[in-house]
């Protein structure tokens, strides 16, 4: 089959999975009571659904005072903000006393058009891998054991967010005066730093690509 | 008389395209602007707009009438963003990346991809695809509309449409053209 076939049979595709996505989040808003629930007292409906929500809240409240019971592995790091960076410590400290090894990952997804350019370690405690495209943007990804670990970020223009990818809280700093973003989480006792120009779904797809769980 | 007539029906349309359907459009311009109180402006200017533009929802229960209000929120909610993103040069309260991978009721372009076996640089571009294209896309091959009718629906010129079409399928097909000959 020709390329331009092809390329419209995916369109012709995507659109139709697109069109039916749409429809069915569309459709999950409608809400067609039938005549009978219409005569149902709304004084008491009011009642029941502020007990729901209060009851709610209260499991809300202690799940996320126990985010492990929710299965999201947090990160165990002290972050505290300065005007010019953030400084991330370890709630780890063993003054390098601990057996702990390192577990480093290989990454098995990059973006397309990134090459693997260098990879450098210290010792058994810290991993790096850098790649670079073709118009000369760097991806690195880093890897470093948590206990005793200390690093510091720039924050100055840039909007710090929190995500939670495949159960693993992330840290996200997006600057906005350049095309950079830095993807901070930790994974048991790996502390993992991600940063380039990136976007959420494609740092997704790297840390998914680096076979975790 | 007549016309007094005409407005009341568009007014009464409005109550219940509004009724019907606000809920799914402050939500989908929330997940966009995450911002309650400019949602609510998002959607009421959705809201302006779909009413001069009555006379493309047929019918209000009709999948093409949900996906032209759908179209309308989104692509108002997003000129929010570009328009404060203008106003707003320090402090900057937007990402404009940010709110566009997060728009709700779209396609997972990685789901869609590894289901049907695409390379990555097929979802790449799939991913990339600007939110207009991405209707016209959907108007042309999955509402079956023709170019000129696609004109009228977003505004612009069918040479317009014909062009962004066309540019998303060479797009493609440069993808398809290096994928077959490795």
């Amino acid at each position: 089959m020709n390329s331009k076939r092809q390329a419209k049979k995916i369109l012709k595709m995507y659109a139709k999975e697109s069109y039916k996505a749409r429809i069915a989040y569309i459709d999950q808003f409608l809400d067609e009571k039938p005549p009978l629930l219409l005569r149902i007292s709304y004084r008491h409906m009011l009642k029941q659904s502020l007990m729901v929500v209060l009851i709610l809240v209260l499991i809300l409240s202690l799940c996320l005072l126990t985010a492990s019971a929710l299965g999201i592995r947090s990160l165990k790091f002290t972050f505290t903000e300065t005007p010019t960076h953030t400084e991330i410590v370890s709630d780890v400290i063993r003054y390098g006393q601990s057996d702990t090894q390192a577990v480093f990952y290989e990454p098995t997804y990059v973006p397309w058009g990134y090459e693997l350019v260098g990879e450098d370690s210290f010792g058994d405690i810290n991993y790096r891998y850098d790649y670079q495209n073709a118009k000369g943007e760097y991806l690195t990804i880093e890897q470093a054991l948590a206990e005793d670990f200390r690093v510091s970020v720039d924050n100055e223009n840039c909007i710090i967010r929190d995500e939670i990818i495949d159960g693993m809280e992330v840290k996200i700093y997006d600057y906005q005066d350049r095309d950079e973003k830095q993807y901070i989480f930790q994974y048991e006792n790996t502390f993992f730093l991600i940063v380039g120009s990136i976007n959420d779904r494609q740092a997704k797809k790297i840390i998914r690509g680096l076979n975790l769980h | 008389m007549f016309l007094l007539s005409i407005l009341q029906m568009v007014e009464d349309a409005i109550s219940a395209l509004s009724e019907k359907y606000e809920k799914m459009m402050k939500n989908l311009a929330y997940s966009i602007l995450k911002d309650v109180q400019l949602s609510e402006d998002a959607v009421q200017e959705s809201l302006l707009k779909l009413s001069d533009n009555m006379d493309k929802i047929d019918n209000l229960d009709s999948d093409r009438s949900k996906n032209f209000i759908y179209t309308v929120t989104k692509n108002e909610s997003i000129s929010m963003i570009r328009k404060r993103k203008k106003i707003i040069t320090q402090d900057v309260l937007f990402s404009d990346s940010d709110a566009l991978n997060n728009i709700e009721g779209q396609l997972d372009v990685g789901a869609f991809c590894n289901q049907y076996g695409f390379s990555d640089r097929t979802e790449e571009a799939l991913a990339k695809l600007d939110e207009l294209d991405r209707d016209i896309i959907i108007y042309r091959f999955a509402e079956g509309y023709r170019v000129k009718e696609i004109a009228k629906l977003i505004g612009k010129t069918p040479d317009y449409v014909s062009k962004r079409l066309q540019r998303a399928i060479k797009k493609l097909q440069e993808i398809y053209g290096e994928d077959e000959d490795e």
